[in-house]
């Protein structure tokens, strides 16, 4: 594993930060300096608390249209009945806390000459260094007959919210013995293995509550992140259960009926479910398009150094938004490109040396009560590119003995307790 | 070559001159001729060289997939249905022999 690697690398940025924050070193006037951040997740809650920790004298300024912030992760746990609805949300007073001003309210517009950012309060706010951090946005068009009208009948869940909810509410009406379909997008998209823990998930749920039932996975893909581990952890704790359909097999959905709770694949089969899980393919969120730092995929291109974006100087993003492939696209993710993110802006406004550009990655899923898995990776800048650090990474050993799983779903969850800690404070 | 080829046509009976959207897809391994085996030795080269398409005695064309093309080749492509006829799709690889697919497309 790699604990030790990622603990060094991650203390040598935190020494990197000590140093930016000495008032002595900061220059006269760079305090006025206003950085905006929009969205109050993972990147840009963290990259709102490490810039104000890096820079006290820095206006720091979060827009966030939720009081409270719910997490994708662990809203797979919620849907298991394992989690609470309210033990996924966050609240801003830590933020506030720290001098932080935080705004809810939804951002319309970039004016990136200008250097304005607009808000659906009619607001307009000046910033010196715009920070974008929206997350991602479901592509309607992409898959014929799953719209936003689809997604009441059909819901995604992939935004954790009334869909989250909404695919609860319809697993509890649901009779025994019914079918659960999910339909699962091509890379690249949030959260790499949440559909397949979200399967175990809901398997905990209906053998519990309805053990006829069955889930099946159709997927536009053939390979998936931890594949071996789930399709393992699946057939131990749930039998046959779950049912997964890759792409060489016509796993790939090209039409939804969201009304007849039917979807079509390429080649014609057609699938009925009881409950209809539809996760569509993705793109960055609405306002960085607006700020025109997307590209033709939809996502964000930036610079493997600072997360600065590649088409507007002043301009940074972070999280699922960005392109930053080989990382995924991660709550971790987020929180480390935040933090490299907010030390860049820091050092560059205060006239310092930048960062060394260090990043790491951790993902843990749960696939039933003390059963855990994970996945962790470190990387770096080079040449303009991220590239995985090698010999960093790993996944959990294939063989291992229950006590090993077990320990890892309780890293899980301090894992959750700690990164949320990090990112909204209290 | 384990399992037969998997087609779908965008509909069987289209009207004169009506776009019909195909999709074809087979098993295939796609060996490169790249990789090496357990002992280091590489392995044969294996790849569908040629792809054709025909509607009855019309070529609707052809493809010849590289080394680059990953396993599973899977294809997507439209024509204008101008006469009745059997589309007939052919994949030739360089050991096998040739596997083919077969749909009756007839005017309405």
């Amino acid at each position: 594993m790699t604990g030790p690697t990622r603990r060094r690398v991650l203390g040598s940025l935190a020494a990197g930060g000590a140093s930016l924050a000495l008032p002595a070193m900061v220059r006269a006037g760079a305090g006025s300096a206003r950085v905006v951040i929009v969205g109050g997740g993972f990147g840009g809650a963290t990259a709102a608390r490490y810039l104000k920790r890096h820079a006290p004298q820095l206006q720091v300024t979060l827009i966030e249209p939720a009081p409270r912030f719910h997490t994708c992760p662990f809203s797979n746990l919620y849907l298991a009945g394992l989690r609470s609805w309210d033990s996924l949300g966050h609240g801003f007073e830590g933020l506030r806390g720290a001098g932080i001003d935080v705004i809810h309210a939804r951002a319309d517009d970039v004016d990136a000459s200008r250097r304005t950012l607009r808000l659906s309060t009619g607001q307009t706010l000046g910033w010196d260094r715009l920070v974008l951090s929206p997350g991602v946005d479901m592509r309607w068009d992409a898959l014929p007959g799953y719209d936003e009208a689809a997604a009441l009948l059909a819901p995604h869940a992939w935004k954790a919210g009334l869909q989250t909810q909404l695919l609860r509410r319809q697993m509890e009406a649901m009779a025994d013995g019914g079918s659960f379909v999910m339909v699962i997008p091509d890379n690249p998209f949030r959260c790499p293995p949440g559909p397949y823990e979200r399967a175990a998930m809901v398997a905990h749920y209906f053998k519990q509550h309805k053990p006829r039932s069955k889930i099946l996975l159709l997927d536009a893909k053939d390979n998936f992140s931890k594949k071996g581990l789930f399709l393992q952890g699946w057939k131990a704790l749930y039998g046959d259960m779950i049912e997964w359909v890759g792409l060489a097999d016509d796993g790939r959905v090209t039409r939804v009926d969201a009304k007849a709770l039917t979807v079509e694949t390429a080649f014609g089969q057609v699938h009925k479910a009881a409950v209809l899980n539809v996760i569509p393919p993705q793109k960055a969120g609405f306002i960085a398009e607006r700020a025109g730092v997307v590209d033709a995929s939809g996502w964000v291109p930036v610079k493997a150094e600072s997360f600065e974006t590649r088409q507007v100087a002043g301009i940074y993003a972070l999280g699922d938004a960005t392109l930053a492939a080989p990382m995924p696209k991660s709550a971790f993710v987020a929180n480390t490109q935040a933090k490299l993110a907010a030390a860049t802006i820091a050092a560059d406004l205060l006239g310092r040396a930048p960062p060394a550009a260090f990043y790491a990655n951790t993902c843990y899923s749960l696939i039933g009560p003390g059963y855990g898995i994970s996945v962790a990776g470190v990387y770096r800048a080079e040449d303009g590119r991220i590239i995985e650090v090698p010999g960093s990474g790993g996944v959990s050993p294939s063989d291992a003995e229950a006590a090993f799983r077990a320990d890892e779903a309780a890293y899980g969850a301090s894992w959750y307790a700690a990164i949320c800690t990090d990112t909204w404070g209290a | 070559m384990a399992k037969p080829p998997r087609i779908w046509v965008s509909n069987a009976k289209p009207a004169r001159g009506e776009i019909v959207r195909v999709r074809a897809q087979i098993e295939h391994q796609m060996e490169s001729g790249l990789r090496s085996d357990e002992a280091g030795r590489l392995r044969p080269r294996n790849i569908v060289r040629k792809f054709e398409a025909r509607l009855g005695q019309t070529l609707l064309f052809t493809w010849e997939p590289g080394i680059s093309i990953a396993q599973n080749p899977y294809i997507e492509f439209t024509f204008a249905a101008r006469d009745s006829g059997e589309l007939v799709m052919v994949w030739a690889d360089e050991k096998d022999p040739p596997l083919e697919a077969r749909k009756t497309i007839t005017l309405s």
